[in-house]
């Protein structure tokens, strides 16, 4: 099976790339000279200055972040955390990825709750893929060589793989060493025009004026400003943003642009300790990624930024994606730019009440004689599309499949967020209305969680669609006294009307995990 | 059953349990128990999509996980790599609550 869907644990995150602990000193230190003090007491320097290992591969930082850990746990490596922040930064720069080389797999750097991770081939997805996201080889560049010597690490470090599940149906030791690395090294290859590319371009600073758009599922969208201005070796992020109902979510974050592009904060938003992870475009101008709860990686939020200056006039969220026919509504735009004449397609009738260059209310009338459909407001060089909707016919969950994990001791519970998607019948199929407020249950998947209570047991699910799992550790008042692990069927009912439409998902309900890397 | 004859009471309730009016303590005997190299339950999910065959409760056999480096990604191997991370919790049934997470957090 080559896509499977990857929950993976949150936990008590993320570590070394957290700023907090950092003193001023960092940003005095020479990141190369700090690499040649720690590291060329085991990797031999050539002749052409090159070190053996470090120098013939590229990572992200939370890569490098992983290196320099196992040089510490398995190698004795003794080093202060300035010194190691340095050694990531320089390491980050000097041997990073592209953008286009780490966009496929911004899902893990994201620390997302829930993705689907593909893998390249069914080989790879056995070989790699059994005990990793397809994302950990995806986001490492090497030469041939070390994709080699790669293999000779993990047979040496984890020598039971040998009789691993889809090691035994295969000569697996013949295949990576003959085949594997050889495709590895095809796939994500050391040497690309992309990092030639972006090794040479000057990277744009951060600084400056944002406007800010995102959505944080279970809550909905949210809009603002973030100031960001140089601090030293960092940059200082303020966030004035506000819910679409108005209430206020305000922050502030320091950060390091690992790479010329890859943005890693460390602050709070409306006083909860916040992890940002954002990419910024070659231009400089856009910014994006997600933001999540320190200690919670499954809490957080979509994040997208434009800088104010110069910027394309765009609408970027808006109050609401639907008008059901018969109803007036007003939706506010936020975006940039927003000024000129409004107009609609024919038969939307719309009217300015507010107008700033950064929002737009709009009064607007679904007549009762109206088409079903999609229709486009526009404003100025600003477009976006609102969904005139008769009656909803389905109902979809997103995600239609997904796990939590039971929590306790010293593993954070890893909640489950689900959302209500409606349809209409169009002409050509199901058109999308939006994410509507939902009545959320949970019940048994099938028989067998009937017989053992998984609803009774595993967890419960609120109304905004969040599922918090229960507790973990063997339950001596279940069979076997088996842990909190459930298989339920998680129902959305949706009223439109006297109207009632359901949509389900499977939540599956496991046990937790205890190795938390930040790329797993 | 055919050609095999119990011995001792295991077997006895085994081949007592296979007429077809005791369906549910055949299923029981058939649930996995523990990690073996024939079986293979997932670590977040069973072979059928779900989690009634997974090997729960997990602490009962954690320890079987980590020291043969068996889940490598889910649970931490003492063969090589952490090889002090169960050191001073000897039941994980009963004292799971102290295992710690092996990446360093701040």
């Amino acid at each position: 099976m080559l896509s499977k869907a990857h929950i993976f644990l949150s936990g008590l995150i993320l570590l070394t790339l957290s700023l907090f602990t950092l003193t001023a000193r960092a940003e005095e230190l020479d990141g190369k000279a700090l690499v040649n003090d720690y590291c060329t007491a085991c990797h031999e320097q050539t002749d052409g200055g090159d070190l053996t290992r470090i120098s013939q591969v590229r990572k992200t930082p939370e890569g490098w972040d992983m290196t320099i850990f196992r040089m510490q746990h398995l190698h004795g490596l003794d080093i202060d955390e300035n010194d190691r922040f340095a050694i990531i930064k320089y390491l980050s720069d000097e041997r990073g990825l592209a953008p286009q080389e780490a966009a496929p797999f911004r899902y893990v750097l994201e620390q997302r709750a829930h993705f689907v991770d593909k893998a390249p081939n069914d080989d790879l997805d056995a070989l790699c893929g059994r005990c990793h996201t397809n994302a950990r080889y995806g986001l490492q560049r090497r030469t041939e060589d070390d994709w080699m010597k790669h293999m000779h690490f993990h047979v040496g470090q984890f020598p039971s793989l040998e009789y691993q599940a889809r090691s035994r149906d295969r000569f697996w030791w013949q295949e990576v060493t003959t085949k594997t690395y050889k495709e590895l090294t095809a796939l994500y290859p050391f040497e690309n025009a992309d990092w030639d590319h972006w090794k040479t371009t000057p990277h744009k600073s951060p600084e400056g004026s944002w406007r800010v758009s995102g959505h944080r599922p279970g809550i909905g969208d949210y809009e603002g400003i973030m100031t960001v201005k140089k601090d030293g070796y960092y940059f200082k992020a303020s966030y004035d943003l506000h819910n679409m109902d108005g209430t206020v979510l305000k922050g502030h974050s320091k950060a390091v642009v690992y790479t010329g592009y890859e943005w890693r904060g460390t602050g709070e938003m409306s006083d909860t300790e916040t992890r940002e992870v954002y990419a910024m475009s070659e231009s400089g101008n856009q910014m994006q990624g997600r933001w999540h709860n320190a200690a919670h990686y499954d809490v957080g939020g979509e994040f997208k930024a434009v800088r104010i200056k110069n910027a394309t006039p765009e609408i970027l969220v808006k109050s609401s994606d639907y008008i059901r026919i018969g109803e007036d509504k007003i939706i506010t735009l936020y975006g940039v730019g927003l000024s000129g004449k409004i107009s609609a397609d024919a038969g939307l009738d719309v009217k300015v009440t507010k107008q700033t260059p950064t929002s737009v209310s709009l009064k607007i009338a679904a007549n009762k004689d109206m088409t079903k459909g999609v229709y486009k407001i526009t404003m100025g060089q600003a477009e976006t599309d609102v969904v005139v909707y008769d009656k909803i016919s389905t109902v979809k969950v997103f995600p239609d499949w997904t796990i939590a994990r039971l929590g306790g001791g010293q593993t954070a519970p890893v909640s489950a967020q689900f959302e209500a998607v409606a349809y209409m019948k169009g002409e050509m199929g199901d058109t999308k209305i939006g994410i509507m407020p939902a009545k959320w249950q949970a019940h048994p998947f099938n028989e067998e969680a009937e017989r053992l209570n998984d609803v009774g047991f595993s967890g419960t699910i609120n109304q905004q669609g969040t599922f918090m799992p229960a507790s973990a550790g063997p339950n001596k008042e279940r069979q076997y006294a088996t842990n909190n692990a459930g298989n339920l069927k998680i129902v959305a009912e949706i009223s439109d009307g006297d109207h009632k439409v359901t949509g389900e998902a499977q939540l599956i309900v496991t046990v937790q995990r205890w190795n938390l890397p930040p790329i797993r | 059953m055919k050609h095999l004859k119990p011995i001792n009471i295991k077997a006895q309730a085994l081949k007592d349990a296979s007429g077809d009016t005791e369906r549910l303590e055949v299923v029981a005997m058939q649930t996995v128990a523990g990690c073996a190299s024939t079986m293979d339950p997932g670590w977040e999910v069973d072979a059928f999509g779900g989690v009634a065959s997974l090997c729960q409760p997990m602490e009962a056999d954690l320890y079987g996980c980590s020291d043969p480096c068996w889940w490598p990604a889910q649970v931490p191997d003492v063969m090589n790599t952490y090889p002090d991370w169960d050191g001073e919790v000897s039941n994980a049934g009963n004292d799971w609550r102290q295992l710690n997470t092996v990446f360093p957090k701040k």
